[in-house]
């Protein structure tokens, strides 16, 4: 079992250039991950978005294609799920363009002492920032609101957060207050086995875009999304992902079905808005044991 | 990562990332150095600071890996997982995917 060195620098041979890559690649592979599934529209949002660039789309994600960042307890089921999943994408042969960052940094940082991936990884922030003058004239609806960026620190494979910024500046009518206040951890859902810490952020960035006057939060990541769109319910501003607004921008109508179900005002509300077909689709008990207390589970704040 | 931390600011930095290092080595960490694993939520405020070209946030990873008895090592801690993780995955894809995307995207 090898595991990456821990001396700079980090491994960067299967990575991309952001400004050389795609130059003559415009089909890939779109790597989603596992946890945005529960985001429906900001999948189909990623998508929209990267076809709107020219970019020909081929979506995977789920548990079969498992990066194994969340097996630390278990190297070697880890290290099954990776080779599995790079094999798969050595077969498609196309790039892989990344949605979550714990996917992003567990191939930059381990699967490569695994396997030999036969591909090159880009996020999707620098796929759409690459071709962002091709973004920028789909971008015709103007939406005349103010927001704050909810950022964290600890992505440093990509600057994720000036790339946002970069790209909501695209969007007519939008305006963009400067907040700087980032979160540690690289998302939410890394500071989520430490729930004192998690609010005291929920707490601080509640307090930001009160400050800031925003009326959205606006989320980088899927975890962040599911773990603060709950503050919609209790504060003056809602909570919306960037790819979410770039989309409505173009004109597409997503409902965030996710965070509409978890603000509703009591359960009856949100289990009539998720209808018995999808109930049952999910499997009605474990829908009831498993499903439900999460959707309704509400951010902490103190 | 003390501020998060009751106790941790208490010890010595260079003996907690002794107790690291000795983790690494597959040795018994004190306390101390468990709970810096426990704690780092992986802001990577650590990595420009290093002066000597390491990457720390790996480090802790790897420690934790180490830690957890994942490489064969006794276990020193405990990971409290999700034991359905992935089946809430496959339930939230059949709540917002259908049969035909599910088959082209997820299989």
């Amino acid at each position: 079992m090898r595991l990456p060195t821990c001396t700079l620098p980090m491994r960067r041979s299967m990575h991309g250039n952001a400004d050389g890559l795609l130059m003559t690649t415009e089909s890939i592979t779109f790597w989603y991950g596992c946890n945005v599934v529960r985001h429906g529209d900001v999948v189909r949002a990623s998508i929209a978005l990267l076809e709107a660039v020219g970019i020909e789309v081929q979506p995977a994600g789920g548990p079969a294609y498992c990066c194994g960042t969340t097996k630390d307890a278990n190297v070697r089921a880890a290290e099954g799920m990776a080779v599995r999943t790079v094999e798969k994408f050595n077969a498609i042969g196309k790039n892989v363009v990344t949605w979550c960052p714990s996917c992003h940094r567990h191939m930059d940082s381990f699967i490569g002492a695994y396997t030999t991936p036969q591909f090159e990884v880009l996020h999707i922030t620098e796929v759409l920032h690459r071709h962002r003058d091709r973004l920028a004239a789909k971008l015709i609806h103007p939406i005349p609101r103010r927001v704050a960026l909810h950022t964290h620190m600890g992505f440093r494979e990509v600057d994720v957060n000036g790339l946002v910024i970069d790209l909501l500046r695209l969007i007519p009518g939008l305006e963009i207050a400067e907040v700087e206040d980032a979160a540690p951890a690289h998302m939410c859902s890394a500071l989520a086995a430490l729930p004192d810490v998690m609010a005291k952020v929920t707490h601080s960035h509640v307090e930001m875009a009160k400050r800031a006057g925003a009326q959205d939060l606006v989320t980088i990541f899927h975890s962040c999304q599911r773990l603060l769109c709950g503050l919609a319910a209790t504060q003056p501003f809602g909570v919306v992902n960037y790819v979410s607004l770039l989309a409505r921008a173009m004109g597409m109508a997503l409902k965030d079905e996710y965070t509409a179900w978890k603000i509703a005002p009591c359960e009856n509300d949100a289990v009539a808005m998720i209808g018995p077909e999808r109930i049952k689709r999910a499997g009605a008990e474990f829908f009831n044991k498993q499903v439900l207390p999460e959707i309704r589970r509400k951010p902490r704040i103190r | 990562m003390p501020a998060y931390s009751t106790t941790l600011g208490e010890h010595s930095p260079a003996a907690v990332v002794a107790g690291i290092l000795g983790l690494l080595r597959g040795e018994t960490a004190p306390s101390a150095s468990l709970e810096w694993v426990t704690l780092c939520t992986g802001s990577a405020r650590c990595i420009p600071a290093c002066p000597e070209g390491v990457n720390p946030m790996l480090m802790l990873r790897v420690a934790r890996i180490k830690a957890l008895g994942s490489l064969g090592d006794t276990a020193q801690m405990a990971l409290p997982e999700d034991p359905h993780y992935f089946r809430k995955v496959h339930a939230f894809a059949n709540m917002h995917f259908t049969d035909a995307e599910i088959d082209a995207w997820q299989r």
